[in-house]
């Protein structure tokens, strides 16, 4: 097997005045994925190596993480796609807990704050609430969000302005406010028209391509510009 | 103490592609620009506030380092256009942003695609090349106006 260094930056609030970058060297196959190069750190070298991982089969969304620069989850990025020497720091923006695990919290707040689930206060019909397979489709992309916070912590908007919804929200939003079954579109546009709602957005792109489940996100924050616009009138 | 890897070093090193390079460059053009149009103005407000000192300035742009920095300023001014209109084809038409890797490099062509004839025009007399634009007009007018400052020395 081939060895691969992978250069991880550590932070332990306890001991540490600022984050050191550590190298490890392992043995891993161009088929390994990143994420079994970190276990193999953290079981055969260094315990108190610290990340969050749980399903490891990309649909948790656990271990979102910078690679190489660029966030990804690491039990979907390969060996081979990443090359011999991998850079491995946590996603940016959000508090650093111990390594490469960050303080999750506030985006789950902004996910909360756009009312991520369905409303419908008519009464319940006879049969399910039918939907065309155009209606649908009209909101597909943004139903495949794990949220990993790949594409928030990727945003320079966030960087910026840790109070931007952020695009997570967003998309999540998106879901709900383009699905025929739901009645709460007006209000959720109203949250999301606000100067750290989606017009904080600048259309860099960061997001989509740092979406693990390659949801055009960048797209769906346009779809909601555009339904605020087309509201107001 | 916190860490929160969100400083404008660490954010210059996040490999984010097209996009953010393009937003990049559309920044800081656009504070290019701003930043010229500043000195720009008062520069020619200059002429009726102080006409020697604009007569001076006039002269100093005449060195070549100003040529290259005027090339500059056409790049930005025309960058942040291209760039512009991208950003708001996207916005009017969010499905195009399917697109957006491609879209940005149209308008990195369109850019380079103007910038080569415009590069050799504003360039090439600096280094003896060509002539300088508009020069035989300029000839012409100093003939009627010997005294205008801009004539004084093709006069001599």
């Amino acid at each position: 097997m081939p060895m691969v260094t992978l250069r991880i930056q550590r932070f332990d609030p306890e001991n540490d005045q600022r984050p050191v970058y550590r190298e490890y060297a392992v043995n891993a196959d161009p088929t390994d994925r990143v994420l079994d190069a970190i276990n193999s750190v953290k079981w055969y070298q260094d315990g108190s190596l610290t990340y969050r991982r749980s399903c490891a089969h990309g649909i948790c969304g656990s271990d979102a993480m910078r690679i190489n620069g660029a966030n990804r989850l690491a039990c979907k990025v390969l060996i081979r796609d990443v090359g011999a020497k991998v850079t491995i720091e946590p996603l940016m923006g959000f508090r650093v807990i111990k390594d490469l695990v960050v303080d999750m919290e506030p985006f789950f707040a902004q996910f909360r704050s756009v009312l991520p689930y369905l409303i419908n206060d008519e009464g319940a019909p006879e049969r399910e609430r039918t939907q065309s397979v155009h209606e649908r489709e009209v909101y597909d992309d943004t139903t495949k969000c794990i949220l990993c916070a790949a594409c928030t912590t990727s945003c320079p908007s966030f960087w910026a302005d840790e109070n931007f919804v952020g695009p997570a929200a967003i998309v999540n939003a998106h879901r709900f406010i383009f699905d025929s079954r739901d009645k709460a579109a007006a209000e959720r546009l109203d949250i999301l028209n606000d100067r750290e709602g989606v017009w904080r957005c600048r259309t860099v792109f960061n997001c989509t391509e740092a979406c693990p489940r390659e949801i055009r996100i960048t797209k769906a924050i346009g779809e909601v510009k555009k339904a605020i616009l087309s509201s107001a009138r | 103490m916190e860490v929160r890897n969100r400083g404008l070093v660490t954010a210059l090193r996040y490999r984010g592609r097209e996009g953010m390079w393009a937003w990049l460059l559309h920044r800081a053009t656009g504070l290019g620009v701003l930043f010229f149009l500043i000195i720009h103005v008062i520069e020619t407000a200059a002429v009726v506030y102080s006409p020697e000192f604009y007569d001076e300035a006039l002269q100093i742009y005449k060195n070549p380092f100003f040529r290259f920095a005027e090339l500059l300023i056409f790049f930005s001014v025309l960058f942040h256009a291209v760039n512009g209109s991208r950003i708001v084809i996207q916005d009017f038409w969010p499905y195009l942003m399917e697109r957006q890797r491609q879209l940005t490099w149209a308008a990195g062509i369109v850019v380079l695609l103007v910038m080569v004839p415009v590069t050799w025009i504003m360039v090439a007399p600096v280094f003896g090349l060509a002539e300088e634009p508009g020069l035989e007009r300029h000839l012409e007018r100093c003939v009627e106006r010997t005294q205008a400052p801009a004539c004084l020395e093709v006069v001599e």
